[in-house]
């Protein structure tokens, strides 16, 4: 008498384990990096900081000009990607890729100031998202943000 | 005024929705879609089979006979059959009255089973035979994997099947953990299904063997002995899940049969 359910009990297992293993780390870890994110850019907030071509304002004796970068590459969870590829049926807003990407842009942003703490002025920033094992269907992929910008010394 | 920077109160980039709650409704809303898509699609496929004419069967039948014969190794088994058997396969097999021959065949398996493979072929266990006592009691096996045939249970089967696959694809999540989670919630519906068909291939394996007999005794043999093996069995997993109905269900039910059809009951033959 065969059963239905029995050989499929082990990939059950594992599928639900793998989601809730991904939800518990992956909330556990986005809610210290949001935390952490939101104080660093308190710290940083008067480092002046434009996307504009042109230094803000008039500034004399330019001392030195240098290429800032901020890179961050970030994991998506099981959880997060079993909840995109449902989506994939239904369309509309991934909610949960939103906090990934976001975490990604901001740390980015983050880092590219936290090398060039004493620069006068950050100017033309510019954003790039690219994903890690793009096309390769059954990895867990990744988001990479490169942040880049012309820091200015006075 | 004096510029001050300051950052956003509230991030507007990101959605405040709980992610728990994205995930039961998508979850519950897939679960609903895959099984009233396979409800649908099984619901024709028994349509496509019930209307289907002998000679579409046929073709099935041959097209899938020379894959199944190299699969199971069913070439020149046939002799190996104990004489009685075969004659018993006759007379099940005039009584069924199938549009196209069916061949029995023999394994060494320890296992007490028999089934039923497409392309007209069934398959006695070993195992099956040495356990039964009577003649009776194996006509039976024999002639409910005969009724499955007449009832189209394999083309259903085979049916459902290619629907699982093609839907599967369809979906294109077969790379994603989602087919596979999903995939026993339609085993459900098949499990019932099956629970529905097995009922009524009983049915049938009654009238078959009354008719080569004259009477239905000794037919629940098999049953009692796979009630026996039930009550050791460690599965976990309910019958609702099982494909086969409990055998003492099944046991009741043909007794009821029995005395509904008013079937006469006399003594069996030893194997």
């Amino acid at each position: 008498m065969e059963n239905y359910i029995e050989p499929y009990l082990f990939q059950i297992y594992f599928a639900i384990g793998l989601v809730v293993v991904g939800y518990v780390f992956g909330r556990v870890a986005e809610q210290r990096h949001f935390k952490s994110i939101i104080n660093r850019e308190a710290q940083l907030i008067n480092l002046v900081t434009t996307n504009g071509k042109k230094p803000l304002g008039r500034l004399e004796n330019i001392e030195r000009c240098e290429l800032a970068t901020g890179s961050v590459v970030i994991s998506v969870d099981y959880f997060k990607r079993f909840v995109a590829s449902l989506r994939q049926l239904f369309g509309g807003n991934i909610h949960t890729y939103e906090t990934l990407v976001d975490r990604a842009r901001r740390e980015a942003v983050l880092r590219l100031k936290e090398a060039h703490p004493d620069a006068t002025q950050l100017i033309n920033l510019r954003i790039e998202t690219s994903s890690i094992y793009k096309g390769q269907g059954n990895q867990v992929g990744s988001v990479e943000v490169l942040a880049y910008a012309t820091a200015i010394y006075t | 005024m004096k510029y001050s920077a300051k950052l956003p109160n509230e991030n507007h980039n990101v959605s405040g929705e709980h992610p728990l709650k994205e995930f039961v409704i998508l979850v519950c809303g897939t679960c609903v879609l895959a099984l009233g898509l396979y409800w649908i699609l099984g619901k024709s496929v028994d349509v496509l089979v019930d209307n289907m004419p002998p000679i579409a069967e046929q073709l099935i039948h041959q097209q899938v006979n020379e894959y199944v014969s190299d699969e199971f190794q069913l070439q020149g088994e046939k002799n190996q059959l104990p004489s009685n058997i075969k004659a018993l396969m006759n007379g099940l097999e005039q009584c069924a009255g199938l549009d196209y021959p069916v061949s029995l065949h023999w394994q060494q398996d320890k296992q007490v089973n028999a089934f039923a493979l497409p392309g007209g072929h069934i398959m006695l266990l070993s195992g099956l035979v040495e356990q039964l006592n009577s003649e009776n009691g194996l006509a039976f096996v024999i002639a409910h994997e005969l009724a499955h045939f007449d009832n189209r249970d394999h083309l259903r089967a085979m049916g459902r099947g290619v629907v699982m696959v093609a839907l599967s694809t369809l979906i294109g999540l077969d790379n994603a953990k989602v087919f596979d989670f999903l995939s026993p919630v339609s085993q459900l519906e098949t499990a019932q299904f099956s629970q529905q068909r097995e009922s009524r291939a009983d049915e049938l394996a009654l009238s078959i063997v009354n008719c080569h007999y004259g009477h239905v005794g000794g037919v629940t043999e098999f049953f009692t002995l796979m009630q026996n093996k039930e009550n050791h069995s460690t599965s976990k997993v309910g019958s609702y899940w099982s494909s086969h109905p409990p055998s003492q269900i099944r046991i009741s039910s043909i007794e009821k049969l029995v005395v509904q059809q008013a079937y006469e009951i006399k003594e069996v033959k030893a194997l």
